[in-house]
C-alpha cells in the first residue's frame, strides 16, 4: 500500500475526470433546489471589515498593556498580559453588532451563572453574563468568559470511538452511534438481569440530575457516584447537625456587617462564587461589611480582605472555638435568642467552651489571642448582620466536621441565624422542585450499593446521599464491589481523585470493571482509559432547567437551550440515556422513556413558569427568551422559623409541656415559641442543635427513631446497615486535634490545596484564555521554611506523602494503611509570605497528562503546523499555537526548566485516600509530606 | 473520492467499490494501492489508521480548515464555506458527512468538484481561499506508511494542483516568527 510520493502529480484535467467520483462519495449530501449561480449573492466572503490603523492604534492605546505596566509581580504561574505575541490590531469593529443573543447557563463550574451567547453566522462569537438571571446579575468570570474555548475547541471530541487493542492502550477507532448504543444496550442488559447494582454512573459534575436519576432508578441500580466526598460532605454534615433542613448555608453578605471567613475563596472559587462574591462586595461598599479572612494562604480573597489571619492548616475550629468562648464569657452573646432558639442551656455551652480559651487557640493556631478576642466583639456587635462563611478551607480536613459545627455556634451565639444580613439558608438548593417539577419519575430505585452508601461513614448518607466518593476504586481494589457496567459522565478522577496510581489500576482491571464507556467533550484522563467514549454536547448546545444556592434567599429557574447545533456528533446525556431505555425494551421503555422528545419533556417541565402571554406564546418560548425568572411575590427565606403554624396544623396536635415541641400523629411539627405555635427549626429539637443527640446515637448505631420523627424532615440513621462501624462522637462543637500534624519532624510540612480564579478543579486547564494566565503551579512555602531547607525560589523539591494514622486507626477494615506513599513529586517552589510557615500549599487544576494539548502545555510536534510552506503571517494561528508561548521543552528538567512554563504538577501523586469516619469528607487539606530538596 | 475517504472510514461496502478494477487502477496512478482483501480485521486496522491519520483530536487534528487559521471550530473559513455552498445550492449541515466541519478537507473537495462546472466562481472561490492551508496540514499524515498516509499524500498532491502552489516539505523546519 506504500506509494512514492514525488510521483504523484496529478493534474487539473484529471481531477476534473475525477469529478464523478467525488461526488459519487458523498451522496449523503442534502440539496436545495438545483444548483447553479444560487442565490446571486456577490460577496462570497464573511461579513466584517477589518479595522482601520486608526481604530486600532485607538483601541491598543487605551489598553497598553495596563496594569501589567505598572511593575506589579505577579504570582508564579500566571504571565504578564499581554503575551510576548501582543495583539497590535483589533479585526472587524463590527464583529459584535447584529448578533442574535440566547440566554443560557454557564457550566464550567458549579456556580452554573447565568450566560448570554451572541450568536452570527450559526456560530456563538461571544458569551458574557445574563443580568436577568436573578443569582449572577450579569457577571460572568474568567473561566465562563472561555466559553468559545470550550465549545469550539480544536480537540473536541465529534464521534463515539471504541478502543482497538488493550484498554489504556490508547488506539481508537471511531464507530456510529447505532454501534454504541447496541454494545451498550447489550451491557446493560445483560447487568440489568444478573446484579443492576453493578451499574455504576459515576459523575464528575451533572447539571442533569432530573434526566440521569430517571434512569438510574428505571434501570433498578444505587450506584450512583459523585465526588461529594472530595468536596463540600464535612460542611454539609455539620449545616445538617445544626438544621437538619438544609446541608448548606447562604450567608445574607449583601446587607451584611460583618463576614468572618474561615478558608473560603469566595473570590476565586466556590460553589456561589460570583453570585456570593459580587454580594460582598456589595455588602462592603454599600453596607459598610467588614471581611476578616482566616487562610493558611494568601488566596485572593484573603489578599482583598479588611483582615486576614493565616492559621497553621486545621485549626479554624479552634479560633472559633475561642470567639465563641469569648462570646460567652464576655456576655457577647444574644441570651434571649441562644435561650430560645438552641437546645442547649447557655451555662452548658460555656462549661464546654470554658477550657477553649484564646490563648490556648494562640498555641494552637498562631494567630494572637488578642486579635481572636477582638473579632469576636466585632462579630457581636455587628450582629445580627454578621455572618460566617466557610468551604473546603475549614471542612477538607479530618476535623473538618467539628471546624464547621464550631464556626456555625458563631452565629448561632450573637443570634444571626435567619437574619437579614446573617447567616441564612433555603429549603432548597436553588430552584423549587415541587413548583416546577420535571417530567414523570420513576420510583426510587431499591436495593443497596456498598460503593454509594459505604458502611464505615458515619453521617455521609444520613440526611442526604453526599456518598464517599473517594472511596469507590479503593472498595474496587480491595475487591468488596464489582462493576459490571461503568458510565462515568464529565469525570477526570484519575486526575482529581487522591492516589492516581490507585485510580488508575483499578480502571484498567477488567475484572474489577468489567466495561467502562466515558460520556466527556474532551479526550480526558478518565477516557484515556474506558473503552468506549462518547461526545458529549457542551452547555451552550443542550436544553434543561438548573438553578444554584441563591444568595437572594428567593428560588428561581434558569434555563440552557441550544445556542447553535452540535458539533460534529455530539450528544446530550439526556438523548443518550432515554435511547439507551428504549433499546432495552421492556418496562423501561414502556413507562419512562417511551415517547417525550426532548422538546416535549422541557415544554412539560416549563408549563408552570408564570410568563406575559402578550410577549410570548409559551413558558417554555419565555424562558428561552429571557433565560430566567424568579418570583416577584416570593420573600427572601429569614427567619423561617417564626412561621406561625396554621389552625389546620394545629388542630389534633399536641404539645410538649416541658419542651414546647408540638407534634401530630407522632411527628415534629412544631414549636411553642412565646406563646404562639411556629414552626421551628426543622431538628428533633426544633430548635438550633448545639447538642445533637442524634449525632451521637447514629455513631454509636443507637436507634434514633424517636427524634427522626420528631424532626419530620431529614435525617434516619440504618444502625443494622452499619453494623460493627461504632464510634464515640461528640454531640457537641469540640476541637479535633489532627493527630498527624502533632510532633511533625523538621523536614515535614502540611501540604494544603487551592483553586485559581481561571481553574475549576480538573476540566479547565484546556481552555487556552484560562491556561495562559494559569498554567504552572509551584509548590507555595514561606521564607522561614525556605530557609530551613535551604530553597530559593525556582529550586525544586521532591514530596512524600503519608497515609493517615488515625483514618487507618478509626477505620481498620478498609486496610488503607499508614505508611508512606510510593510516588513521589517533584516540582519548584515559590517562596512567598503569603503561606504559612507550616504549610505547602499547592494548587488544583493542572498536571494533566490528557485533556488536549493545552492542558498538557504543549504545541503540535514539528511535523504538521511547523512544516516549511506555510506562511506564518496569514495561516498559521497566532492565538492557538505560536503564542503557546509557555510549552515546557526541558521534561522538567530542573537544571533548564524555565519558570512559569509548563502545564503544573498535580499533588494527587502524594495525596493519600483520607476519608475522615464522620462524613467521609477526603481530607484535601492534611497531608503530611516530607520535603527534600533536588540537588 | 478523495472527499469520501478523508471523512469516512473504509467499510466493507466502500471497500468493495475502492477494489473495483477501474478504481483501483485509477488510484494506484495517485499512488494510492488498494487492499486486496476486506476481512474484518483488515477493516478494524483501517479504521483505527483513519482515526490516528484523519481524526483524533489531538496530534494536529482533523484536516479542518478552521483548526489551522483559527485555532478553533467554526472559524470564518466555516462560515464563509457555509455561505459559498448555500449560493451553490449545497447545504452542509449536520447529516452531511457525519456532521463534519463544513471546512473539513473532505467537505472541500467535495464542494470543489460539485460546482466546477456548474457554478465554477463557488469552485475558485474554494481553491483560491479554501485549500492553501491543507497540504502543510497533510504534512503529518504524509509521513506515515499505510493506506491513509497515501491518502494524504496524493490528496495533498490534489490539493497542490487545485491550488498551483507547491507541496510543502516536511523537514520540520520552523518559519520565521
Amino acid at each position: 500500500m506504500m506509494s512514492n510520493p514525488d510521483s504523484v502529480r496529478p493534474t487539473r484535467r484529471g481531477l476534473l475526470a475525477l469529478g464523478g467520483l467525488l461526488a459519487a462519495g458523498c451522496a449523503a449530501a442534502s440539496r436545495q433546489g438545483t444548483t447553479g449561480k444560487g442565490h446571486g449573492d456577490d460577496n462570497l466572503g464573511v461579513r466584517g471589515r477589518a479595522a482601520t490603523e486608526e481604530e486600532s492604534a485607538s483601541v491598543w492605546k487605551q489598553g497598553a498593556g495596563q496594569p501589567y505596566a505598572q511593575g506589579a509581580i505577579p504570582a508564579p504561574g500566571t504571565c504578564k498580559l499581554p503575551g510576548p505575541n501582543a495583539k497590535v490590531r483589533f479585526p472587524d469593529p463590527d464583529k459584535y453588532k447584529n448578533t442574535t443573543q440566547v440566554p443560557g447557563m454557564c457550566q464550567l463550574c458549579s456556580t452554573v451563572c447565568g450566560i448570554i451567547g451572541h450568536v452570527k453566522d450559526g456560530r456563538i462569537i461571544k458569551v458574557e453574563g445574563n443580568p436577568k438571571d436573578p443569582n449572577s446579575r450579569g457577571k460572568l468570570c474568567a473561566r465562563g468568559q472561555a466559553a468559545l474555548n470550550h465549545q469550539y475547541h480544536p480537540e473536541r471530541l465529534l464521534y463515539p470511538i471504541r478502543r482497538v487493542g488493550p484498554r489504556g492502550g490508547g488506539r481508537w477507532r471511531r464507530i456510529t452511534w447505532d454501534e454504541a448504543y447496541d454494545e451498550i444496550t447489550a451491557r446493560l442488559t445483560t447487568c440489568r438481569a444478573t446484579d443492576p447494582s453493578q451499574f455504576a454512573f459515576h459523575q464528575g459534575r451533572s447539571r442533569s440530575k432530573d434526566a440521569v436519576s430517571q434512569f438510574l432508578d428505571a434501570f433498578g441500580t444505587k450506584t450512583h457516584l459523585n465526588h461529594r466526598g472530595l468536596c463540600s460532605a464535612a460542611r454539609r454534615a455539620a449545616n445538617l447537625t445544626w438544621l437538619f433542613e438544609s446541608d448548606w448555608d447562604l450567608g445574607d453578605y449583601a446587607h451584611t456587617k460583618y463576614i468572618l471567613n474561615f478558608g473560603s475563596n469566595m473570590f476565586e472559587a466556590h460553589q456561589g462564587h460570583v453570585a456570593g462574591a459580587q454580594r460582598i462586595q456589595e455588602g462592603r461598599f454599600e453596607n459598610g461589611a467588614k471581611l476578616v479572612t482566616f487562610d493558611v494562604r494568601m488566596s485572593n480573597t484573603a489578599g482583598n480582605s479588611d483582615e486576614f489571619f493565616m492559621p497553621r492548616p486545621g485549626t479554624d475550629g479552634a479560633i472559633a472555638l475561642a470567639m465563641a468562648h469569648v462570646l460567652v464569657t464576655e456576655k457577647l452573646y444574644d441570651a434571649e435568642f441562644v435561650a430560645q432558639w438552641v437546645n442547649t442551656p447557655i451555662e452548658k455551652i460555656a462549661a464546654d467552651l470554658a477550657e477553649y480559651t484564646p490563648e490556648w487557640a494562640e498555641g494552637v493556631s498562631t494567630v494572637p489571642a488578642a486579635d481572636i478576642a477582638r473579632i469576636a466583639r466585632e462579630f457581636a456587635a455587628a450582629a445580627p448582620q454578621a455572618t460566617t462563611m466557610c468551604n473546603r478551607g475549614s471542612s477538607a480536613h479530618l476535623n473538618g466536621y467539628f471546624n464547621d459545627r464550631a464556626i456555625g455556634l458563631l452565629n448561632v451565639l450573637v443570634g444571626s441565624v435567619g437574619k437579614q444580613g446573617g447567616w441564612c439558608w433555603m429549603w432548597t438548593g436553588g430552584y423549587d422542585k415541587k413548583r416546577f417539577p420535571p417530567g414523570p419519575q420513576p420510583p426510587k430505585a431499591t436495593g443497596k450499593s456498598i460503593l454509594a452508601d459505604p458502611p464505615e461513614f458515619v453521617l455521609s448518607n444520613v440526611w442526604n446521599t453526599m456518598k464517599v466518593g473517594e472511596i469507590v476504586y479503593w472498595y474496587l481494589a480491595q475487591e468488596r464491589a464489582k462493576i459490571q457496567v461503568y458510565m462515568t459522565y464529565n469525570l477526570d478522577s484519575p486526575l482529581t481523585w487522591p492516589e492516581m496510581d490507585v485510580t488508575k489500576n483499578v480502571l484498567l482491571d477488567e475484572d474489577k470493571i468489567g466495561f467502562h464507556v466515558c460520556i466527556n467533550p474532551f479526550y480526558s484522563e478518565t477516557a484515556s482509559f474506558a473503552d468506549m467514549v462518547l461526545p458529549w454536547t457542551t452547555y451552550m448546545e443542550r436544553s434543561e432547567f438548573d438553578a444554584r444556592g441563591a444568595y437572594e434567599l428567593k428560588p428561581y429557574i434558569g434555563i440552557r437551550t441550544p445556542m447553535t447545533e452540535a458539533l460534529g456528533e455530539a450528544k446530550d446525556v439526556r438523548e443518550i440515556l432515554p435511547e439507551l431505555a428504549r433499546r432495552m425494551g421492556g418496562d423501561m421503555a414502556e413507562h419512562w422513556f417511551a415517547k417525550a422528545s426532548q422538546e416535549e419533556y422541557m415544554a412539560e417541565w416549563a408549563k408552570n413558569v408564570p410568563y406575559d402571554e402578550s410577549l410570548y406564546d409559551s413558558p417554555l418560548e419565555s424562558m428561552r427568551a429571557e433565560g430566567a425568572y424568579e418570583d416577584p411575590e416570593q420573600k427572601p427565606y429569614f427567619e423561617p422559623y417564626l412561621e406561625p403554624l396554621s389552625a389546620a396544623d394545629v388542630e389534633g396536635s399536641a404539645t410538649d409541656p416541658e419542651t414546647g415541641i408540638i407534634t401530630k400523629d407522632g411527628k415534629g411539627i412544631g414549636l411553642l415559641h412565646a406563646g404562639r405555635p411556629v414552626i421551628g427549626f426543622k431538628t428533633p429539637s426544633r430548635r438550633l442543635e448545639y447538642t445533637s443527640e442524634f449525632v451521637a446515637k447514629t455513631a454509636r448505631n443507637e436507634d434514633t427513631s424517636a427524634l427522626t420523627a420528631l424532626a419530620n424532615s431529614k435525617g434516619k440513621n440504618r444502625p443494622d446497615y452499619h453494623a460493627g462501624h461504632e464510634y464515640e462522637l461528640s454531640p457537641v462543637p469540640i476541637y479535633m486535634e489532627i493527630e498527624e500534624h502533632q510532633g511533625m519532624e523538621d523536614d515535614q510540612l502540611i501540604m494544603t490545596s487551592f483553586k485559581w480564579c481561571v481553574h475549576n478543579h480538573g476540566r479547565t486547564a484546556n481552555l487556552k484564555w484560562c491556561a495562559e494566565i494559569v498554567h504552572a503551579n509551584p509548590a507555595w512555602i514561606h521564607p522561614k521554611t525556605a530557609a530551613r531547607f535551604g530553597l530559593k525560589t525556582g529550586d525544586w523539591i521532591e514530596l512524600t506523602g503519608h497515609r493517615s494514622k488515625a483514618v487507618d486507626r478509626a477505620m481498620p477494615g478498609l486496610n488503607l494503611g499508614s505508611g508512606e506513599i510510593e510516588n513521589k513529586l517533584r516540582l519548584p517552589v515559590w517562596v512567598t509570605k503569603g503561606i504559612h510557615p507550616d504549610a505547602i500549599a499547592i494548587s488544583n487544576s493542572l498536571g494533566h497528562s490528557e485533556y488536549t494539548r493545552v492542558a498538557q502545555g504543549r504545541k503540535d510536534d514539528a511535523l504538521g503546523s511547523k512544516s516549511a510552506g506555510m506562511d506564518p503571517a496569514g495561516l498559521r494561528d497566532a492565538d492557538w499555537e505560536r503564542n503557546m508561548w509557555w510549552e515546557d521543552e526541558t521534561g522538567d528538567d530542573p537544571k533548564t526548566f524555565r519558570s512559569n512554563t509548563g502545564n503544573g504538577w498535580a499533588q494527587n501523586h502524594v495525596l493519600p485516600i483520607s476519608p475522615d469516619f464522620i462524613s467521609g469528607q477526603q481530607a484535601f487539606n492534611d497531608t503530611v509530606v516530607r520535603i527534600k530538596k533536588v540537588s | 473520492m478523495f472527499s469520501s475517504l478523508l471523512l469516512f472510514e473504509l467499510n466493507a461496502e466502500s471497500l468493495r467499490d475502492l477494489q473495483a478494477q477501474e478504481t483501483a487502477t485509477a488510484l494506484r496512478g495517485l499512488g494510492i494501492e488498494v487492499p486486496t482483501h476486506a476481512d474484518a480485521e483488515l477493516l478494524d486496522a483501517l479504521a483505527s489508521e483513519y482515526f490516528e491519520t484523519f481524526l483524533q483530536p489531538k496530534e494536529g487534528g482533523p484536516p479542518v480548515q478552521s483548526l489551522w487559521t483559527s485555532g478553533q471550530y467554526e472559524g470564518d473559513a466555516a462560515v464563509e464555506v457555509r455561505e459559498l455552498a448555500r449560493i451553490a445550492g449545497l447545504e452542509l449541515n449536520r447529516d452531511f458527512a457525519r456532521g463534519a466541519a463544513p471546512d473539513h478537507l473532505g467537505c472541500l473537495l467535495w464542494l470543489w468538484a460539485e460546482t466546477i462546472e456548474v457554478v465554477p466562481e463557488v469552485a475558485e472561490a474554494i481553491a483560491q481561499r479554501h485549500l492553501n492551508w491543507a497540504a502543510p496540514c497533510l504534512a503529518r499524515a504524509s509521513s506515515g506508511t499505510g493506506f491513509y498516509a497515501s491518502v494524504a499524500r496524493a490528496s495533498a498532491a490534489l490539493v497542490t494542483a487545485l491550488t498551483g502552489t507547491v507541496t510543502p516539505k516536511t523537514t520540520g523546519e520552523t518559519p520565521p516568527a
